[in-house]
């Protein structure tokens, strides 16, 4: 495994893990019937005011760890605790706001009825219901009946629903699913916001580039398994340089000398340099000196969608360093 | 506002704007009328008088029937029908069926109450339906046969207020036996058509129609004493026959042990439910 050097993300992830641990599981699975095992030992932690992506294919077992915690289904084995009760509490779920899979309500109700069952299980005023209606912009359409909206809406409304709590965790299973490309982007702001009001939210979903914009940590699951579990950055991969110089033989000695082997390695045609990219002026005038020609210099930073196929076993054999940079 | 209220504040609501909740209530009072009314008085103004019916019923003495007099017979009659029964079931498969349908119970059992909560709110609020179900049902006998003795002439003698409470008590027990069988069956299937199916098939076919061709088998009466539709009929005959000189049916058990009967597997069917609600909700 190769030494990563000091970073922000590092930083934040030590501050992270000082921090109150709001969802933690130990072993948690979960086998429905004599089937496979849909959740295998997960051991997941959310911290307190972050954003934490829960990231994995279709059948990764993401809902099935939801439901789980909002206590929908029992585990077969392990513990978890959500907000430090056990999932499922009448205390715990109070300061939950959930939407798992799609939002589902009564479709001879409207949007308001809908909402005024939900404050009556939950003994709220019916007073919160405009401003939940108000922030998901279905102030409207508030008073026609469920059955009547539209996918974007009804996801909406799941999503009013579980703020309709003042919730200090939520958790919402593909919020996107269903929102055309107007709707991803307000429900991925309203995401945000939500995360910079202090509330801890734990988002699930297959999609990459939503997980990447709008959360702090991310988890990976695959196959019922948490693969990876880190703050983006780690997850990404240590920070460095890829270089492209002509001659490449003369190049590559002048980096060996200059960074150690074990700091330069190369890959089709390519230089990749794990140090600090801070250090690119360094290594262009290094080169420059010596008549080597600099054809390309960019910092290197693997996209999430990298990480991801390699942690999903997209392409075999290169998941388990990265699980170990991570971990 | 304790989760239990809040719960049952919920799940009046739901049943309140729902469309069906009154469209049942209202055929229940509208086919009690018609079987237990409307029939008779066809036969009254039809039939050639001094005809008798069979069973030792005559015109004179099925008219009576239809007076105030006998109001809380004919209404309890409705309800041991297949029709009250069917009414009462499917109400009771609604309740829970209908949540499977939509996948509402997820939503429902992650706000705040607890699954035994959210069970009570719902039995509350079932408790509240049928108990409108069964007044407005014999309200509206009440005034039909108010109506009927005004056009055959003769003052009315109303029941006393304590036996009118007491058989309005019993067609709210009936009622219920049957609603939460119904609401077993749906949450023992997780839906609510193959809940309704049954459910009238055991309420129709085998309380019904299988014990009344068996009955003449003396061996039958000691099965029928275990079942809760046979005891609910003998609790309904507990008050006597509405019309005059009708052979009365014999008596199964006396009315305390079959109202015995039917509130203990009313409380089973609700213990069942409880159980059966425990299980995962996928």
């Amino acid at each position: 495994m190769r030494q990563r050097p000091e970073s922000t993300a590092d930083a934040l992830s030590g501050a992270m893990d000082a921090l109150e641990t709001v969802v933690e599981t130990h072993g948690l699975s979960k086998r429905y019937g004599g089937k496979a095992l849909a959740v295998d030992r997960l051991d997941l932690h959310v911290h307190r005011g972050e954003i934490y992506g829960f990231l994995g294919p279709n059948g990764a077992g993401k809902t099935t760890t939801l439901r789980l915690l909002v206590g929908l289904i029992r585990p077969s084995a392990g513990t978890a605790t959500v907000l430090g009760l056990p999932p499922g509490h009448p205390e715990g779920l109070r300061r939950i706001g959930c939407m798992v899979e799609e939002p589902t309500f009564y479709p001879y109700l409207s949007g308001r009825d809908n909402l005024r069952v939900v404050a009556r299980y939950c003994g709220l005023p019916e007073a919160r219901i405009a401003a939940a209606l108000d922030r998901v912009d279905l102030l409207a359409r508030a008073n026609d009946r469920f059955g009547t909206y539209s996918t974007g809406m009804k996801q909406r409304l799941g999503v009013a629903a579980a703020l309709l709590k003042d919730p200090e965790l939520l958790i919402l299973d593909e919020p996107t699913n269903g929102l055309d490309p107007q709707g991803m982007v307000e429900m991925r702001t309203m995401i945000r916001g939500l995360g910079e009001e202090g509330r801890t939210v734990l988002l699930s979903s297959h999609l990459l580039a939503e997980v990447e914009q709008i959360c702090h940590r991310v988890g990976v699951i695959q196959g019922g398994h948490l693969v990876a579990e880190g703050p983006l950055q780690d997850l990404r991969g240590s920070a460095g340089l890829v270089l492209r110089a002509t001659p490449e033989d003369q190049a590559e000695r002048l980096l060996r000398q200059a960074l150690g082997p074990d700091a330069v390695a190369c890959r089709q045609g390519a230089f990749e340099l794990a140090i600090d990219p801070g250090r690119s002026a360094e290594i262009s005038s290094l080169l420059a000196r010596s008549g080597v020609v600099v054809t390309e210099l960019r910092p290197r930073e693997r996209s999430l969608e990298e990480v991801f196929l390699q942690l999903t076993g997209t392409e075999p054999g290169e998941a388990a360093p990265v699980r170990e940079a991570v971990s | 506002m304790s989760a239990l209220v809040g719960s049952f504040a919920a799940e009046w609501l739901k049943l309140r704007k729902r469309t069906s909740t009154w469209v049942l209530g209202g055929i229940l009072v509208l086919l009690v009328l018609v079987l237990e009314y409307g029939f008779a008085l066809l036969a009254i103004t039809t039939v050639p008088k001094g005809t008798h019916l069979g069973g030792g019923v005559t015109l004179a003495g099925l008219r009576e029937a239809l007076y105030p007099a006998h109001f809380t017979q004919m209404t309890l009659s409705g309800f041991v029908s297949g029709v009250g029964s069917a009414i009462a079931l499917i109400l009771g498969v609604l309740l829970y069926g209908s949540e499977y349908t939509w996948s509402t119970l997820k939503t429902v059992f992650t706000q705040r109450p607890r699954r035994s909560q959210v069970l009570g709110g719902k039995l509350a609020a079932l408790a509240l339906t049928l108990l409108i179900y069964t007044l407005a049902t014999f309200a509206a006998t009440a005034i039909l046969s108010s109506v009927t003795q005004a056009a055959y002439g003769g003052t009315s003698t109303w029941p006393g207020a304590s036996d009118i409470a007491r058989a309005v008590l019993v067609a709210w027990l009936i009622s219920g036996l049957w609603a939460t069988l119904g609401m077993v069956l749906s949450v023992l299937f997780r839906q609510s058509a193959l809940a309704i199916g049954l459910g009238l098939v055991y309420a129709i076919a085998v309380e019904t129609i299988i014990f009344n061709v068996l009955r003449g088998f003396s061996w039958m009466q000691n099965v029928e004493r275990g079942f809760p539709g046979a005891n609910a009929q003998a609790l309904a005959q507990s008050f006597g026959s509405a019309v005059r000189g009708a052979t009365e049916p014999a008596v199964l058990v006396g009315a305390g042990q079959a109202a015995a009967v039917v509130a203990a597997f009313l409380v089973a069917f609700i213990v069942l439910s409880a159980l059966l609600l425990r299980r995962d909700v996928t």
